[in-house]
């Protein structure tokens, strides 16, 4: 027994390392943010805020950065996962900002999750309800909020360019 | 011979495994189950020394 108490007390740190990875690691609440402008989705993972929260002292809060042709439709879908044994309830609330002032809102819905489920919302910002500047250009935020949580998309709007004729090849 | 072989191809495949793991998830861990894992570890490695100690390699 003495043999292997050091073992078995190696075995128990183990254990501890695995039991702390699922507990602080694993449980929780984790949300991904789905946007698709154009043909191109992009995914905004949980990973994505955890390594800029909380910002630096004095800096600004973190935030996405995405771009979209003005005109076009901007899908997004924000899915909540419930990583946890008792049901989660939250009001989701998505609403477009510029300059610290609310453009529009988006949408507002409250989940109630189960443990160890996934809720899933959708939403379409349609770009021409929002106003562009001479240069043809703009910049809102979305705001996505989920309780005390708040996750920020700032879409770069940009006026679509007269798409030139390509040249016809040179006849020989 | 086969066997070692076998077995060290099976210990790989742990490793390779629990690493993987341990990769993916410590990016979820807060700062105080960092600091948790990290003493375990220190722990288990330390354990497994004096264990092979006593063993006598």
């Amino acid at each position: 027994m003495r043999r292997k108490l050091f073992l078995y007390l190696a075995l128990v740190c183990f254990i501890g390392i695995i039991a702390i990875f699922i507990a602080d690691g694993y449980m929780g609440i984790y949300d991904t943010i789905y946007v698709t402008a154009g043909e191109q989705e992009q995914r905004i993972g949980p990973d994505y805020w955890l390594q800029r929260y909380p910002p630096p002292p004095g800096a600004a809060k973190p935030a996405y950065w995405m771009s979209a042709d003005w005109g076009q439709k901007v899908f997004f879908r924000y899915e909540i996962d419930n990583r946890r044994f008792s049901t989660y309830s939250t009001l989701v609330q998505a609403s477009v900002w510029e300059e610290n002032e609310k453009v529009l809102d988006l949408f507002s819905e409250g989940k109630s999750i189960e443990p160890f489920d996934k809720a899933m919302s959708e939403w379409t910002l349609s770009t021409q309800e929002l106003g562009i500047s001479v240069d043809g250009r703009g910049q809102y935020t979305v705001k996505i909020q989920r309780g005390e949580v708040e996750q920020r998309i700032v879409v770069d709007l940009r006026y679509p360019k007269e798409i030139e004729p390509l040249p016809s090849p040179p006849v020989r | 011979m086969r066997t070692y072989i076998l077995y060290g191809f099976g210990i790989l495949l742990c490793v390779a495994g629990v690493g993987y793991l341990a990769a993916e998830y410590v990016k979820y861990l807060s700062e105080p189950g960092k600091l948790a894992c990290l003493i375990l570890m220190v722990g288990m490695f330390a354990l497994f020394g004096r264990h092979f100690k006593e063993i006598g390699w």
